[in-house]
């Protein structure tokens, strides 16, 4: 089984490998790809993979120094301007979205280099709201 | 007495799993269901089901499935003689429930004036008391620190117009009360257009018990047991059951006692519900009066054998009640709510397309959802997907069951809390019935095991042949050493 050496970067033969292989765990398997993430079912758990390293492609743009929005929403209320320091966990805004107000907190320490929202913004799921350095 | 009006058509007001509800008990009740829908629900399942669908609008809930006028129009044009509101949306708006009866058809659901006495809690709290049903200390008087002062603390603060857990937070230290009041209002504002707010002693490690009652337009209101719904995050119920491990029959005719005293107060009729916090003494206080059928109403419908659904258009029809309706609860019901919410991450909402969806079935199983899979898990409406009810002869053998049901569940494309529920029900605490409103905040729930092997390999073959990369040639098959590798996103 040539596609598991190559997910998982080892060498051998996955079928000898701890008597996995071709069976699915009990309670069936289940996949479906949305471009480069995969969702799989396996014994009552859902699994997100993303595939990070396609050939010839580009590494992904490292986002973890900002604030991303984690959905779609609604900016409600912004507490820091640029130039602001501010410490890890700190409420940076307040996103609304379902109905419900989310604090969206500091991912790091960090001073405010740019504010890419204002109150009242609607924000797309991913999208960088604050860039902190 | 009331003359019996038979409803032939009934306007189902609302989307999503409620409305295919709703039309199934059109279906139990002999009724034909007219479904109305907003541009972004065309093909939802709750459409496809009915047997006319009426379009209210755009996919903003203001001007589809809260817009009255429009809602009523599509009533008439389709020549519906009567309305179901569901939960939410137009359910508790006395103003709508008047101008349904108004143009001559029949609302499927409280005197409006029984909506307005209950649904200000404020009002409601005040009648309660005058009926002699136990409730909470509390004022509508919030200035600040003296607030907490004459309460005691903890104690929490709710949109007087709320509901659902929006507009309401708890403030366990006098300094939080001022940023707590802010952010109610602004909730309370934005989601019920009134910023009234009301704040009430909060008993620590209570549970949630509410009673279902039921009143006929004949006069004769009757209790049908209660509902566990202990099990809450930030005031969301997440898995209710009934009846509760922690009643006996004796509490529950004094629950039931209250409850009916409760809603005879406000001049009830049709399904409503009234909620109690139940302390470990056995003491229960009114917490408030749902006037309307609640989210979780079929752990109710499996344990007494009931379709309050097909009940509720009997009884708005002008029928009395059954006289043979049961006195106790036959068998034990367990309900988990599967909401798009990613649990890994602060349980934010999810939105999607669900790729891949399948339901579980078997004995004691009942899933009342109101997606497909294909369908698109928008910004726009709530987060709940489905819930899966499961039946049995004892709790643990409901509970068994609803923990394998949920282990059978797929859904794809959309983050959901399926196996975090399943994994609340496996806990020591949650199986030996030793449940409260705040244990889901600090219980220890098992982590996800890591993914198999087999997993990897199906990620694998989703890049390989089967699938081409957009933008592919026809018939070439991709290099699988093109597919790189995976990063684990939860």
């Amino acid at each position: 089984m040539r596609l598991r050496d190559l997910v998982t970067g080892a060498v051998g033969d996955a079928g000898e490998a701890g008597g996995r292989g071709a069976s699915p765990p009990a309670g069936g398997l289940r996949a479906a790809r949305d471009g480069n993430v995969v969702w799989v079912f396996a014994a009552g758990e859902t699994y997100r993979l993303e595939r990070v390293v396609p050939r010839g492609g580009a590494e992904p743009a490292d986002l973890s120094h900002d604030l991303v929005a984690p959905m779609p929403g609604k900016v409600r209320a912004v507490f820091v301007a640029e130039g602001d320091s501010v410490a890890k966990g700190a409420t940076l805004l307040l996103l609304e979205a379902m109905k419900m107000e989310h604090p969206l907190r500091a991912p790091r320490d960090g001073v405010v280099r740019r504010l890419r929202v204002a109150e009242g913004t609607m924000v797309a799921a991913g999208e960088r709201l604050v860039e902190l350095e | 007495m009331t003359a019996v009006r038979p409803i032939r058509r009934l306007l189902v007001a609302n989307r999503g799993e409620i409305a295919v509800r709703v039309v199934r008990g059109c279906r139990a009740a002999g009724v034909s269901p007219v479904a109305v829908f907003s541009e972004a629900d065309r093909t939802a399942r709750h459409v496809r089901l009915a047997d006319g669908a009426v379009l209210l609008g755009p996919a903003a809930a203001a001007q589809s499935y809260l817009d009255a006028g429009k809602v009523l129009a599509a009533a008439k044009a389709t020549g519906c003689d009567a309305v179901h509101p569901g939960y939410g949306f137009l359910a508790e708006n006395a103003a709508f429930a008047r101008a349904v009866e108004e143009a001559g058809l029949v609302w499927v659901g409280p005197p409006p004036g029984a909506i307005e006495a209950m649904g200000l809690k404020i009002p409601s709290r005040e009648r309660m008391r005058s009926a002699g049903v136990p409730v909470v200390p509390g004022t509508h008087d919030l200035d600040g620190v003296e607030t907490a002062r004459r309460i005691g603390l903890p104690l929490v603060v709710k949109a007087s117009a709320g509901g659902g857990g929006k507009g309401m937070r708890v403030v366990r230290a006098a300094a939080e009360l001022p940023d707590a009041i802010a952010a109610c209002r602004r909730e309370a504002e934005a989601a019920f257009g009134d910023g009234t707010l009301y704040a009430e002693r909060y008993l620590d490690r209570p549970r949630h018990v509410e009673v279902q009652v039921f009143g006929d337009r004949q006069g004769r209101v009757v209790a049908l047991g209660e509902r566990e719904c202990s099990l809450q995050r930030r005031h969301q119920k997440v898995i209710e059951e009934s009846p509760s491990p922690a009643v006996t029959p004796d509490l529950r005719r004094r629950l039931g006692e209250a409850a009916v005293s409760a809603a005879r107060a406000a001049g009830y009729v049709n399904a409503g519900t009234v909620e109690f916090l139940l302390a470990a003494d056995g003491s229960f206080w009114f917490l408030e009066m749902n006037t309307r059928l609640q989210v979780e109403h079929p752990v109710t419908e499996e344990a007494w054998g009931l379709d309050l659904v097909a009940l509720q258009i009997r009884v708005a029809a002008g029928e009395p009640l059954p006289a043979d309706l049961p006195g106790r609860p036959s068998a034990h019901a367990i309900e988990a709510r599967v909401y798009a919410e990613d649990p890994g991450n602060g349980f934010l909402p999810q939105t999607g397309r669900l790729l891949a969806w399948e339901e579980p079935s078997g004995p004691g199983i009942r899933v009342d959802s109101g997606v497909a899979a294909g369908d698109d898990v928008s910004v726009h409406y709530d987060p709940m997907l489905a819930k899966v009810i499961a039946r049995g002869a004892t709790r643990e053998e409901a509970r068994r069951r609803l923990v394998a049901a949920l282990g059978e569940m797929v859904a794809l494309g959309v983050t959901t809390n399926l196996s975090y529920v399943r994994r609340v029900l496996e806990t020591p605490q949650v199986v030996a019935g030793e449940l409260d409103t705040s244990l889901l905040e600090r219980l220890e729930v098992p982590p996800v095991p890591p993914p198999s092997e087999a997993v990897f390999e199906a990620a694998g073959r989703e890049f390989s042949a089967r699938v081409p990369e957009a933008g592919a040639r026809p018939g070439s098959i991709p290099d699988p050493f093109e597919a790189g590798e995976f990063r684990i996103l939860r």
